[in-house]
């Protein structure tokens, strides 16, 4: 097949003008072809700089160059021949094929990963169900973009959602905001990451309604001009465990104070009874270093009196313990109050009758059930009647009735929004005096004999009550005295909503 | 004074406690009346001259605090007052800002509560003569314009009992101190031991009753005591 010039491309055509002739006209389109190939192939490398695929096409170009300058050598050589020249040139050709080769194998397994079609969608549903709102506007802020939770979160289909303006996605009252900020953020054109976004946002649903959002923008250049992709985060469900974080912190602040204004009370009605002891001992002490015997009765008197008032301090720290202890752990169950209030006048009943003193309770059917700790609800009951058995027993002047009242309230803001159960306890007694009003809440604040009662009643009572979420008040009217327990029907959701 | 010429008024709630130190402070020759609250006792204090009030602080009606605001809005000068008390939920700077020369603590020893009757007897001559045995580690050092620029910008005010000093050492109330100030204008200079008795680190202030005055500055502090005659024993600042 080689002839003595060994190389020809048109060896055996010779001779036969026609053939001769195509086999010219072939040789030249070829070599033409060749070169404007390459000089394409070149500007591609050129103008993506980083395109993996740059390698293979360089060596590409330089061997088509190569192949386009050994046609036309060719046909040069068919009148003059330049053979060392034509047999240069096409093994540079040769070369650059080899490395073409090479390349391209092993850049073969890269290339089968270039994303199809199919591929594509596959990538796009990737973002579809994210958790957050994903969404592209272009410069004037029209919606080129929007995945599936994007609608889910808005209200909007998709079809409403794309070339409508992002605008008609934040309140009415950010709405001027909102165009100037994107604007700005367009002339910046830096990317906000969610967590740096400070402030309150809020978006915008189709029926109006607003929810707390966080959102990350980021700008996307390309050839058909700046984009932003903007992913919006719902945060209602954090945002309200966080209010109620720090709602569960101010009640836990208000228990400590409590406690700590107890610890205080607690020294000072511990410290009185100590003061005698020590005071009654240290006499005797004293006496006894003087004389060698002291008299019977000094000595009688004064550990009587020891006796007595150490008596009296292990009765505060009874109350106490009772206060810490008693029902404050029983979790809260809903419970009939008509149960509960019976049960409390079954308790007095015979101390009020021995005393001729008249005690009825009015509660009205279908009252709904109260969740509630039942023994500490019952232990401010009985304290209340108790109180009041003791206003009218110490007065002369009192007309002997005593009453429990029950009512609904409708739900207020006081009782977290739901509606509370109303227990009113009146007595004919002589009242409070207005001086004794504004302290009769105080822990071991008492108008009782000293020994008759300690004074942590009321506090304690009190305490209980907005444990519930309720409140426990004296009534500031004319008429009989009135205690009222309000609790709210529900206790947990009243006890967030009232801090 | 001495306790056998003295009136003394004693307020309290605790009816067998008011007994007590009834009996104990006639034993030493007092005077003794008593009263179970504040209300109580002003109508014994508008009825006749008492010389020494000792009162407790938390009791119904009228608790110690307001008898003594009452006392300060009083014409006749009120009488030298004690607190003795259980209750440990007040202001020691009020207190002492209103007046007050001493907080004891119940339960109080005869002994304990007969010493600082003691103390507050003694007319101003005869007070802060005795320096303590002991070193004292803490010492506070200002150097101030004037005793009146002190006063206003209250870097330095004095009191009957002590003074409120701008300071920012750590210090612990009921700790000792040594005390060093110098009055640039007036070319004063008072040196003393006290005894810290309220800590405002927030402010840096703190209230420091006087225990000891050195010989040098005695003469001027005690003259402008009397002139000045201030009701605070410790001024608030």
């Amino acid at each position: 097949m080689f002839g003595p010039l060994g190389l020809s491309h048109g060896f055996g055509v010779f001779g036969e003008t026609e053939l001769s002739r195509l086999h010219l006209v072939s040789e030249s389109l070829i070599a033409l072809a060749c070169l404007p190939i390459s000089i394409v192939l070149l500007r591609i490398v050129r103008s993506r700089r980083g395109f993996r695929f740059n390698g293979v096409l360089f060596f590409l170009a330089a061997s088509m160059m190569a192949c386009g300058l050994t046609y036309g050598v060719e046909l040069v050589t068919q009148w003059r021949p330049a053979l060392w020249v034509s047999v240069a040139i096409e093994a540079a050709a040769a070369l650059g094929l080899l490395a073409v080769l090479v390349v391209l194998l092993r850049i073969t397994p890269n290339i089968l990963t270039v994303p199809h079609k199919l591929a594509d969608s596959r990538f796009r549903e990737l973002i579809e169900d994210a958790p957050d709102a994903i969404l592209q506007v272009d410069e004037r802020g029209t919606i080129v973009i929007a995945n599936r939770t994007a609608e889910r979160m808005f209200g909007y289909s998709r079809q409403e959602l794309l070339g409508s303006n992002v605008d008609q996605l934040v309140p009415q009252s950010h709405r001027a905001a909102h165009a100037e900020q994107r604007a700005g953020f367009l002339r910046s054109g830096v990317s906000v990451p969610m967590e740096k976004r400070v402030g309150d946002l809020h978006a915008r649903r189709k029926d109006g309604t607003e929810f707390p959002a966080e959102i990350g923008l980021s700008p996307v250049r390309t050839e058909a001009g700046l984009f932003v992709t903007a992913v919006v985060r719902d945060v209602t469900d954090r945002k309200r465990l966080e209010r109620e974080l720090q709602q569960e912190r101010e009640l836990r602040g208000q228990r400590i104070e409590v406690l700590a204004r107890l610890a205080a009370d607690l020294a000072h009605e511990i410290k009185n009874p100590l003061a005698i002891v020590h005071a009654r001992a240290s006499d005797l002490n004293e006496m006894a270093a003087q004389a060698e015997t002291l008299p019977a009765s000094v000595v009688a008197q004064s550990c009587d009196s020891i006796v007595k008032t150490t008596e009296r301090a292990i009765r505060v720290i009874r109350g106490v313990q009772a206060l810490a202890h008693e029902g404050s752990h029983d979790p809260m169950q809903k419970t009939d109050v008509r149960g509960l209030i019976d049960q409390a006048v079954e308790l007095s009943k015979t101390r009020y009758a021995t005393h001729g003193i008249a005690l009825d309770a009015v509660v009205p059917d279908g009252l709904p059930l109260v969740e509630c700790r039942e023994v500490q609800i019952e232990q401010v009951l009985v304290n209340l009647l108790n109180n009041a058995f003791d206003a009218i027993d110490g007065d002369v002047c009192s007309r002997p009735w005593v009453q429990v009242r029950v009512s609904m309230q409708p739900p207020s803001e006081l009782t977290g929004g739901v509606e509370a159960v109303r227990i009113d306890v009146l007595d004919g007694g002589p009242g409070v005096s207005p001086e004794n009003r504004a302290r009769l809440m105080e822990t071991f604040f008492t108008t009782k004999p000293r020994g008759a009662g300690i004074g942590i009643g009321l506090s304690v009572s009190r305490t209980i009550a907005q444990d519930h979420g309720g409140s426990l008040e004296l009534l500031d009217s004319e008429g009989p005295t009135c205690f009222r327990l309000t609790l709210p029907v529900l206790a947990r959701r009243a006890e967030g909503a009232a801090t | 004074m001495r306790m056998e010429e003295a009136c003394i008024l004693v307020v309290d709630d605790e009816l067998e406690l008011l007994e007590i130190f009834s009996a104990w402070l006639g034993r030493s020759g007092f005077r003794v009346f008593t009263a179970p609250n504040g209300a109580e006792a002003m109508k014994v204090l508008r009825s006749r001259k008492v010389d020494v009030l000792l009162s407790d602080i938390r009791m119904p009606i009228m608790n110690g605090v307001d008898l003594v605001r009452n006392l300060n809005r009083m014409e006749t000068p009120p009488p030298r007052t004690l607190f003795v008390t259980g209750y440990g939920n007040f202001s020691r700077r009020e207190v002492f800002g209103l007046g007050v020369e001493a907080l004891l603590e119940k339960p109080v020893s005869r002994p304990a509560l007969l010493e600082a009757l003691n103390l507050c007897l003694l007319e101003i001559e005869e007070k802060w003569l005795t320096p303590s045995p002991q070193p004292i580690a803490q010492r506070i050092v200002l150097e101030l314009e004037g005793l009146k620029e002190a006063a206003a910008a209250s870097t330095f005010t004095l009191g009957r009992g002590g003074c409120c000093v701008a300071c920012d050492l750590p210090l612990k109330e009921g700790s000792p101190v040594d005390l060093s100030v110098r009055f640039a204008l007036e070319g004063l200079g008072l040196d003393a031991q006290g005894t810290v008795v309220w800590v405002d680190a927030e402010q840096k202030k703190a209230g420091v009753a006087f225990d000891f005055l050195q010989p040098e500055c005695r003469p001027w502090v005690l003259a402008r005591i009397k002139s000045q005659n201030p009701r605070s024993f410790i001024p608030q600042g």
